[in-house]
């Protein structure tokens, strides 16, 4: 490894409470995110992709700090997210930006653009109010929006640039790494390029680092220089982009690949996958794969395989040797 | 007017339709002058980003829109002779689900969430059919095991919101072909669905292709677009700016909007590169130019384009329509250099 990363996460673990009865015991906790580690360099851009349930969501928001984990730790530039001090912790909160799939959600209606997009900076005490609009002219401009905009309501905008304004927004605290989660994936094709287009860009100008959530391999594939891929809070594999996409090692990866209807590829092949997502609340013993991978054997039914390394390609699956 | 079934005879014919949308700043045509056919065992996919009007179609041609706003301004949808546009409102009714069926993106609105899947299932056949409702009821589970529900007898006893959105989409499929429609309309099907599920629904569709049943297919997908259908129609703005079949229409694009959403896909982008977008967005339906309505977007404009409104016609291979004044001399540039 040639730089240290700036995003480590360390064998984290999401649990939720669940309580139940009349004194709202805790009767058992979901495990949304269980023994998760994955890094994140400077200028680097991982794809994190799963289906429903998977925990994508979750360990964004605990990298967020909005989500303190169970166990395992969250460094950024090598220091504990959640060991740090509140000075500290307030430099972070700049350093880690999020970009939400839903712009319209995430806008405060009753404010105009120009104070929605430099909020943080006057928060933060990067710029004095007077400032504001200055700041805000200057971030339009690098996502491709026109000072007319400052003075307008999100209402006003169509989703491609609602998504702009959010992307301003994140961009206002100058962060290294912004979590995209599910950013493009409410917007149509032509306007999904264009933001496309624009993450790279800014990538380039600012060196940013991405955490790149999304369901939509062909996205990530494009955008990613890695991927993880998470099923039921476990990351089942881990490599370059050209490794995972090329040569898929565990079988869920396998099956996910097949499953994207390919333009120009062969038609007619029927699902590689039976059955449905088990729940996250009663998620199957051993690997949880294993109620619909096609090479389940009895050892995936006991217990969770190690992860194994070929090449910086990780991947925990028992086909590939057992530690 | 009753028209013999044959071959060659269109299922169902759409000739010029057009709805339009009372707003508070007056009208708006949300499809305009639509025409398209489907043959018996066609799977046509309708493309376009949203607001392009592909759903409204769809909606109108079983008088679905909500009226007023909505108003269906003229047209026709000839279905087996009869109009679906103008018959009246009862003999439509035995055609809504026992002829032409329709699958939403999102099946708890088509589902009622207060009766029990079996009960929904029993009703429906009853509604159609003169069924006693313990055969009913073995039909209905019997679909549910063919649509690959688990535990199908159980399943019949279950609330809509029990189920998980894969297992309530393919509920609401089971019923749509239970009466073995000649035509299913689904819109975004699958949409909503993780990639796993949607092959699986795919499948499901593709299986009632083999009985020759009809499918319009309305999708943002062009991945399921080249998966599932042999014709397709492209709508931009309220219009339909091209219309042939898929393999022809991908390889070689007629309509710049057409190559343009193929090129910002991606699917098949070369990596490392930059996405194709098309610059601007789409116009409000109410400012939309009276010329070509993607001119103001496309590469390929030339004064000639803000002339005037383009007409839909054919362009290079048989059975190709296409709303461009330039499609014609594109696509010989197009084949001479290939």
């Amino acid at each position: 490894m040639s730089q240290a990363p700036l995003l480590d996460i360390q064998d984290v673990q999401v649990w939720f409470p669940v309580r139940r009865g009349v004194f709202s015991r805790v009767r058992q906790h979901i495990k949304a995110v269980q023994g998760v580690s994955l890094s994140i360099r400077p200028g680097e851009i991982v794809g994190l992709v799963g289906e429903s349930g998977c925990g994508k969501s979750t360990l964004a928001r605990a990298i967020m700090m909005l989500q303190p984990p169970a166990s395992g730790r969250i460094l950024v530039d090598g220091r504990d997210v959640y060991a740090m001090n509140d000075m500290e912790r307030r430099a972070v909160r700049r350093d880690v930006q999020v970009i939400f799939q839903d712009p319209y959600a995430s806008l405060n209606p009753r404010m105009p653009v120009y104070a929605i997009i430099t909020e943080g900076m006057v928060a933060h005490g990067l710029i004095k109010p007077a400032q504001q609009e200055d700041a805000a002219a200057s971030l339009l401009r690098d996502v491709g929006l026109g000072a007319d905009a400052l003075y307008r309501y999100p209402h006003e905008f169509s989703g491609g640039q609602r998504q702009r304004i959010g992307i301003a927004r994140a961009l206002s605290l100058k962060p290294r790494l912004v979590v995209c989660d599910e950013a493009v994936s409410a917007l149509d094709v032509s306007v999904q390029a264009q933001v496309i287009n624009l993450l790279l860009d800014l990538r380039e100008r600012y060196r940013l680092s991405y955490l790149f959530i999304s369901h939509d391999l062909s996205t990530v594939n494009f955008i990613a220089d890695r991927i993880a891929v998470m099923y039921l809070g476990r990351l089942v594999e881990e490599g370059t982009t050209e490794q995972v996409m090329n040569q898929p090692r565990h079988p869920y990866t396998q099956a996910l690949l097949a499953a994207v209807p390919n333009v120009g590829g062969p038609r007619g092949r029927a699902a590689a996958l039976a059955g449905e997502i088990p729940s996250v609340a009663k998620p199957p013993p051993g690997c949880p794969f294993h109620t619909r991978c096609p090479h389940a054997m009895e050892m995936c039914r006991q217990s969770y395989p190690a992860s194994l390394q070929f090449d910086g390609h990780r991947v925990s699956c028992f086909l590939y040797g057992n530690k | 007017m009753n028209t013999p079934s044959s071959a060659s005879a269109p299922l169902l014919r759409v000739e010029d339709l057009v709805v339009s949308f009372q707003t508070d700043e007056g009208p708006i045509r949300a499809v305009d002058r639509v025409s398209f056919e489907i043959m018996p065992g066609d799977v046509l996919g309708v493309v376009g980003e949203s607001g392009c009007g592909k759903s409204v179609t769809a909606l109108s041609l079983l008088r679905l829109i909500p009226q007023p706003p909505g108003r269906i301004e003229q047209g026709h949808a000839w279905f087996g002779g009869r109009d679906l546009l103008t018959m009246p409102v009862k003999e439509l009714r035995s055609i809504r689900g026992r002829e032409i069926s329709m699958i939403f993106q999102e099946p708890m609105t088509a589902l009622s969430p207060l009766h029990r899947i079996g009960r929904q299932l029993v009703e429906t056949q009853q509604f159609h059919r003169d069924i006693d409702t313990a055969a009913a009821w073995r039909v209905g589970e019997e679909w549910l095991r063919k649509v690959g529900i688990p535990d199908a007898a159980e399943r019949m006893y279950a609330y809509p919101y029990e189920l998980s959105g894969g297992m309530r989409q393919r509920v609401m499929i089971a019923m749509a072909l239970m009466l073995e429609p000649k035509l299913i309309i689904a819109d975004e099907p699958t949409t909503a669905l993780d990639v796993t599920i949607q092959a699986q629904i795919l499948d499901l569709l593709r299986a009632m292709k083999q009985r020759d049943t009809a499918i319009m297919l309305i999708t943002h997908n062009l991945g399921v677009v080249w998966e599932m259908c042999n014709r397709m129609v492209v709508m931009y703005a309220s219009e339909i700016v091209e219309e042939g079949p898929v393999d022809t229409l991908f390889s070689r694009p007629g309509h710049p909007y057409t190559e343009a959403l193929l090129k910002a896909n991606p699917a098949l982008a070369a990596k490392g590169g930059k996405l194709e977008s098309i610059p601007g967005q789409v116009p409000a339906l109410r400012e939309a130019p009276v010329y070509c309505r993607f001119a103001d977007r496309c590469r390929y404009a030339i004064p000639a384009c803000r002339e005037a409104h383009p007409r839909l016609e054919e362009a290079g291979e048989a059975g190709r329509r296409v709303r461009c004044i330039r499609s014609s001399e594109r696509l010989e540039a197009k084949g001479s250099a290939s």
